[in-house]
């Protein structure tokens, strides 16, 4: 009964999706079945705009921009978190977690009226300043947990045994947080790259490719949307499956070495 | 002499602590607390011809509440946000309990969290596909010859809205609601049905108590994602699905009036506390929160037992 | 296989019959046969593994069992759910729920079984009284020490008048000072209310203190059931008398049945039973086991014949501990004996490489059926 359910809900969650896929490969235009044969025609359609190239560009420097930016940020705030007491900790962690409490539309708005009244030209570097604010709590939330597991016993340990606070640092601190760090990064990147909630209200002259498929869907029902789509879901999909490889192998790894210990004859 | 060099490091380690959270804590100022600010300020502003006045008036409060289509908004977002957020909550929470309590890998999980970030606009594309006039579900119906006329009702409604909006955070429901469950340890369920505890009892009295956090965050985590979004309303809620959200948006990107815009963002977010509020204190009034007593202080109950006792 | 259908006793209040469970290919029990008899203290014994816990949520409802059937008195609560059975269990990390107090911990059976308020009040209270908490009442969970914890489990179980209280190794998450006063509150509990305790663990020393009766396990078959003397005494098998205390455990061969006794050669000497043992015929392999306590140590005699019972050998080890030393003894084969005394002050009474002659009475060995 349960299992039962358990698929009707991945069918509920993955169908549309599907039918989006299945669509941008449809030869006709119509959106409808019986399916009328697959062919490229949308997605060669799509590859032959110049406004769609421009704005996937802008995603792909905005999304890098906010992923450098996030997880530089990101992990000094993680690092922090062991080394405050209790009050600033609790302070940090609540700041850090605030922006996403808040909808995307109160960031943007907020954003807005602040770069208005500064009077600072919207472009894409205030598009990264929202994504980056957008993305730091679930980036800090994501190495947290691992710096918590981890941090205090193990740098003090290389403290004891002679290493200097950086050299502590580069030898012990980063190795370990290392993937971590890379799959947050990754997280962040497919965040910002699906961005729009924000986006709208920030973005200059310029377009990302959400804004982009915001602005087809408003015009018209076109079925190269659904190449786009596909197009979008492909790249943040391999962003997300590195990440979650480069996890999978970082939990293998530990696991093994555990392994190897207990095989040590005591 | 120990203490006192122990206390020497750990200041020194706080500092870089503070050292080191310092980047993240400006650019949140810079970022989040003044915006904010700001915005609140500018909500007691007036918008006079497309200029903007400094004032400190409620002004753009009381228009906004005593304009009745203003209040439909609010209605309306709420109806979307609260339909969103429990439907969501009920289809999740079975998916939940079976990851938590009836699988040992986490696979199941990271295939429905894929489908979260398969694009949030490609989400509602696909929805307008289905339901729309010429839409999956009303050709399925009319070549069945079930209606004669297209079904308006599916598409650029609250319905429509909703239905998309459970689809787009379903997944985060899912993985708040999982993570309460992970407090919820397979010996409080065991211990709760040793004594006697029915499946749906051991669901109110024990589960939902223990997981609170986890059941109340999750739901307003969703309803407030929900309420507050105005792209899906924008491009699937029609005439009759105009939320608060999709009003504030319009005043801020076309030529709108941003004082009011802003006024109605801090109405908005009151509205969100006060589904809180409410939230929290219906469970109270359920006896669901965990944290109550249900048994008078000790000092009566002996009384009570000496009273027995003479009696 | 023969299935057991002989009528349940008045005195058995839970009777298992050829019970078996497996998990996909993993056999965790096999052909249990056992009954609870009221108003003694039950104690699953065996090493982590060995199907105890296992058998305990098969009586408690939380596990089906693959083949069998489990009687209450007489009737079949195989397919019962748990929130059904009369059965209650004491959690091994207690399980107490953290958004109540000890107060409503302990009242929540009573409450879901919708008693009167004031009984359900009366009632907590009493038992509160009996387990020393009632001045606890108002507490919350996080608030208590591992004992006080131990003590509302109890509580909450005991409350609901169970008609077997069942504890998975209450213990284990108690430091060695509290638990022994543990031991002494559950000895005391269990005598004022007269219930049936059902007590899993893998510490023998609980089970030799606490129970009326062990059942010791081992890989899902139960290898014993008696009293803690009848398995210390005389195990029936070699991994019963490997489990409890320490023993010496020597390979033999009968050279001699009759019926007044066997006679068997181990390496080294002959042993001699005191009372026939049925079953056995010369050439059988056995083992015969002694405890170290039971062998009597004394310089080895010249040219004196070895008799029964005794074997000579040379201190190779020598182990002071406290009020006992422990010397081991090799014989030729290379086989160690260990041999306990009791010290009165002193150093030892035997150096290392000197010749003893190690010796038991026959009543004090035990020949073990291979």
């Amino acid at each position: 009964m349960l299992r039962a359910y358990v698929w009707l809900y991945l069918a509920f969650l993955f169908l549309p999706i599907l039918m989006i896929t299945l669509f941008a490969f449809h030869a006709t235009s119509a959106l409808s079945f019986p399916f009328e044969g697959f062919g490229l025609r949308w997605f060669r359609e799509i590859l032959g705009n110049d406004r769609f190239i421009g704005a996937l560009k802008n995603s792909v420097i905005v999304a890098s921009a906010t992923s450098v930016i996030t997880c530089l940020l990101g992990t000094f705030a993680a690092l922090a978190f062991p080394r405050l007491s209790e009050r600033p900790r609790a302070a940090l962690g609540f700041l850090g977690f605030a922006p996403i409490v808040l909808p995307g539309l109160f960031l943007g708005i907020a954003l807005l009226v602040l770069f208005e009244r500064l009077g600072i030209f919207r472009s894409l570097v205030t598009v990264i300043i929202g994504h980056t604010l957008f993305c730091l709590p679930f980036f800090i939330e994501t190495v947290r947990t691992r710096v918590a597991y981890f941090d205090a016993e193990l740098e003090l340990a290389a403290r004891d045994l002679g290493a200097g606070p950086f050299t502590t640092f580069r030898l012990v601190t980063l190795p370990i947080l290392m993937p971590t760090l890379l799959a947050g990064t990754i997280l962040v990147f497919a965040l910002s790259f699906d961005e729009i909630v924000i986006t709208v209200f920030i973005i200059g002259d310029q377009s990302t490719l959400p804004f982009f498929i915001l602005s087809m869907m408003r015009r018209t029902v076109n079925p190269t949307i659904n190449a786009v789509s596909v197009l979008a879901m492909l790249l943040t999909l391999t962003m997300l499956l590195v990440a979650g490889g480069i996890l999978w192998m970082q939990r293998r790894r530990a696991i093994q070495r555990r392994v190897s210990d207990k095989e040590i004859p005591q | 002499m120990f203490a006192y060099a122990k206390t020497l490091r750990d200041n020194r380690r706080e500092r870089t602590g503070v050292l080191f959270a310092l980047p993240v804590v400006l650019f949140l100022i810079a970022f989040f607390i003044v915006p904010t600010v700001l915005l609140f300020v500018f909500s007691f502003w007036q918008s006079r011809s497309f200029v903007l006045v400094p004032d400190a008036s409620l002004t753009n409060y009381i228009d906004a509440l005593t304009r009745p289509a203003f209040r439909q908004t609010i209605l309306t977002g709420l109806t979307i946000g609260l339909g969103t957020a429990t439907v969501a909550t009920v289809l999740s929470y079975p998916v939940a309990w079976f990851i938590a309590y009836r699988t040992r890998t986490n696979l199941l999980l990271y295939i429905i969290m894929l489908s979260w970030f398969s694009s949030y606009l490609v989400r509602i594309f696909a929805w307008r596909t289905i339901l729309g006039t010429n839409g999956l579900i009303n050709s399925a119906l009319l070549s069945l010859g079930v209606i004669d006329a297209p079904l308006e009702i599916l598409i650029f409604s609250p319905l429509a809205v909703t239905i998309t909006l459970v689809h787009i955070f379903v997944p985060f429901t899912l993985l708040l609601l999982l993570s309460a469950l992970r407090n919820v340890t397979p010996d409080f369920l065991a211990a709760a049905r040793d004594l006697g505890a029915s499946r749906m009892k051991v669901f109110f009295r024990v589960t939902l108590p223990i997981a609170y956090k986890g059941f109340v965050g999750s739901f307003m985590f969703t309803f407030i994602l929900a309420a507050g979004d105005f792209i899906t309303p924008q491009l699937l809620g029609g005439r009759t699905g105009i939320t608060t959200g999709l009003l504030i948006s319009n005043q801020f990107r076309q030529t709108g009036n941003w004082p009011s815009g802003a006024a109605m963002a801090f109405i908005l977010m009151a509205v969100f506390l006060v589904v809180y509020f409410v939230l929290v204190q219906v469970l109270r009034w359920f006896r669901l929160s965990p944290g109550l007593r249900f048994h008078p202080p000790v000092e009566e109950l002996r009384a009570e037992m000496a009273q027995a006792k003479e009696a | 296989m023969t299935f057991l259908t002989q009528p349940v006793r008045e005195t058995d209040i839970v009777t298992m019959r050829n019970l078996d469970k497996s998990f996909g290919t993993f056999v965790a029990l096999r052909d249990i046969n056992l009954e609870i008899r009221k108003g003694e203290i039950l104690t699953f014994l065996g090493p982590s593994g060995c199907g105890k816990s296992t058998l305990m949520r098969i009586i408690a409802g939380f596990e089906a069992p693959s083949r069998g059937e489990l009687l209450l008195h007489d009737q079949d609560m195989t397919r019962l759910p748990p929130e059904r059975r009369p059965v209650n269990m004491v959690f091994q990390r207690y399980a107490l729920f953290p958004h109540l107090d000890v107060f409503d911990n302990i009242a929540f059976g009573l409450r879901i079984r919708k008693l009167p308020e004031s009984e359900v009040r009366t009632r907590v209270m009493r038992m509160m009284e009996l387990v020393q908490l009632d001045k606890m009442a108002s507490r919350w969970i996080n608030e208590l020490s591992g004992g006080q914890s131990q003590r509302v489990a109890l509580a909450r179980a005991l409350v609901n008048g169970p008609e077997v209280l069942l504890l998975d190794e209450p213990l284990a998450a108690l430091d060695l000072k509290i638990r022994q006063l543990m031991l002494q509150e559950l000895r005391r509990i269990q005598e004022s209310t007269g219930t049936t305790f059902v007590y899993v663990t893998h510490d023998q020393d609980e089970a030799m203190i606490l129970s009326s009766r062990v059942v010791l396990m081992d890989h899902g078959r139960i290898e014993q059931v008696g009293t803690p003397d009848e398995l210390y005494f005389r195990p029936r098998s070699l991994f019963v008398a490997r489990f409890l205390g320490e023993m010496n455990i020597l390979p033999a061969r009968i050279v001699e049945a009759s019926d007044s006794g066997v006679v068997a050669r181990f390496e080294g000497g002959t042993a001699r039973s005191a009372t026939a043992q049925p079953g056995y015929a010369r050439e059988d392999g056995t083992h015969i086991a002694v405890r170290p306590e039971a062998i009597r140590i004394a310089p080895a005699p010249e040219n004196a014949p070895v008799g029964h019972n005794a074997c000579l050998a040379r201190i190779a080890a020598i182990e002071p501990i406290g009020g006992r030393v422990v010397y081991s003894a090799e014989l030729p084969n290379g086989t160690r004996l260990r041999a306990q005394r009791i010290r009165d002050g002193g150093g030892a009474d035997f150096s290392i490489g000197q010749p003893v002659l190690l010796s038991w009475e026959p009543n004090a060995m035990t020949i073990l059926r291979d």
